[in-house]
């Protein structure tokens, strides 16, 4: 009770301050921060009404970040999302649903390095192939990955421990490495 | 009886002077590490009103957290080692749940969390991996359009004694390790059986190897 309190109260000053200091970072009204949230880089985060932020059950060493790599990256999280130490590290997009819930997972939408022997910029990735999008009511299991230019359908939910390279359709239950769809919900 | 078990206790105090004498260094941090399981055993005890036991000895080299508020033991004689995050980390979700940690064990890295039922049996050795007995451990945040409440409830997780669970592996409900099997790195179990003395690999986990044919092939 007390805890929600100090949350919303949290949340509120986040808003509050980032709304001043930072013109990318838009945040819709009633976030509650149970654990630190850090929005880096030159980016766009959007991040819509009734969010909740938490950390990883048992260890506290955790919390979610949200980065942006360049200019025109951007990051768009539908309403009321439960983010329990979520990851995201966006260079051209990710755009997540509403309902969204992720636990302890990570979203990349590059490479960060290309395959040559001096690892430098990855020239051959457009915002065309490798947005992420991610669809309404998705569930991401704990130590899951999405993985760059994958397409996650409305009702989603993904395995613990999970690595998705491929779309995954409408209503289903997938998990693995590469995650595989095991159950369609009806 | 009572001359052996006199005798045993002499025997073991003098391997204890030869070690102090051999390794000096190394037999201050036992020492601390005793020290320090103690210390876990009584704070503990005290914290969660009765319902976290530890037997002692513990030997903590790292750190150890109980948060929630279900049933928790660790059998005598257990050892929390250093891995590549901090060392053993017990998480009940709900009230009725119940974590038993046989004797013997060398835990360290494993992260569980509960919600009904987590058994690991005597002498089993865990790497930085995950236990969790049910798909998320915070399921009132699946909000889905369809009935999912069969697949997101809490099953219960048995691992047997003498497993060694590898690195990154992620054992979730429903799963059965019987004793003397070796979950290699990375693997991911739910809703299956691995037998006596065998290996389980992949993600999700193939169908398990026995060892001894494995020993045959290797040779």
């Amino acid at each position: 009770m007390v805890t929600d309190m100090i949350a919303g109260l949290r949340g509120w000053l986040f808003m509050r301050v980032s709304g001043m200091t930072k013109k990318n970072i838009q945040i819709g009204r009633g976030l509650r921060l149970y654990k630190k949230l850090e929005i880096q880089g030159p980016g766009r985060v959007i991040i819509g009404e009734g969010c909740t932020i938490r950390g990883a059950q048992g260890d506290p060493g955790q919390y979610v970040t949200l980065y942006t790599h360049s200019e025109g990256a951007t990051i768009t999280i539908g309403r009321n999302a439960a983010l329990c130490a979520a990851r995201m590290s966006a260079k051209f997009s990710i755009s997540i649903g509403d309902d969204f819930f992720a636990e302890e997972a990570g979203i990349a939408d590059t490479d960060f390095h290309s395959l040559d022997r001096d690892r430098g910029v990855p020239q051959t990735e457009d915002e065309n192939k490798c947005a992420v999008m991610i669809g309404n009511r998705v569930s991401l299991g704990a130590r899951s990955i999405v993985t760059k230019g994958v397409r996650l359908g409305d009702d989603v939910i993904i395995a613990p421990g999970s690595i998705v390279n491929k779309n995954i359709p409408d209503a289903c239950y997938a998990m693995g490495n590469p995650a595989k769809v095991v159950q369609e919900f009806k | 009886m009572n001359t052996e078990r006199l005798r045993n206790a002499g025997a073991m105090l003098a391997k204890a002077a030869r070690y102090a004498v051999q390794h000096p260094l190394g037999f201050i941090v036992k020492i601390a590490a005793l020290l320090r399981g103690c210390w876990y055993a009584v704070y503990f005890f005290a914290l969660s009103r009765g319902s976290v036991t530890i037997k002692l000895p513990l030997l903590a080299y790292d750190t150890l957290s109980i948060t929630g508020p279900g049933r928790v033991t660790i059998g005598r004689n257990c050892s929390i080692y250093k891995n590549t995050f901090s060392g053993l980390r017990i998480v009940t979700l709900s009230p009725e749940a119940g974590v038993s940690i046989g004797k013997n064990c060398a835990l360290g890295g494993i992260t569980i969390r509960c919600r009904r039922n987590v058994e690991i049996g005597e002498k089993s050795i865990t790497a930085y991996s995950l236990v969790q007995d049910a798909l998320f451990a915070e399921p009132g945040n699946v909000r889905n359009k369809f009935d999912v409440t069969d697949l997101v409830s809490a099953g219960t997780v048995y691992i047997g004694s003498n497993v060694w669970l590898g690195g990154q592996a992620i054992i979730l409900d429903q799963t059965v390790i019987q004793k003397d099997s070796v979950v290699s790195w990375g693997a991911v179990c739910r809703k299956q059986e691995v037998g006596e003395y065998s290996l389980a690999f992949g993600n999700p986990i193939m169908k398990p190897y026995s060892i001894t044919q494995i020993m045959k092939f290797q040779r």
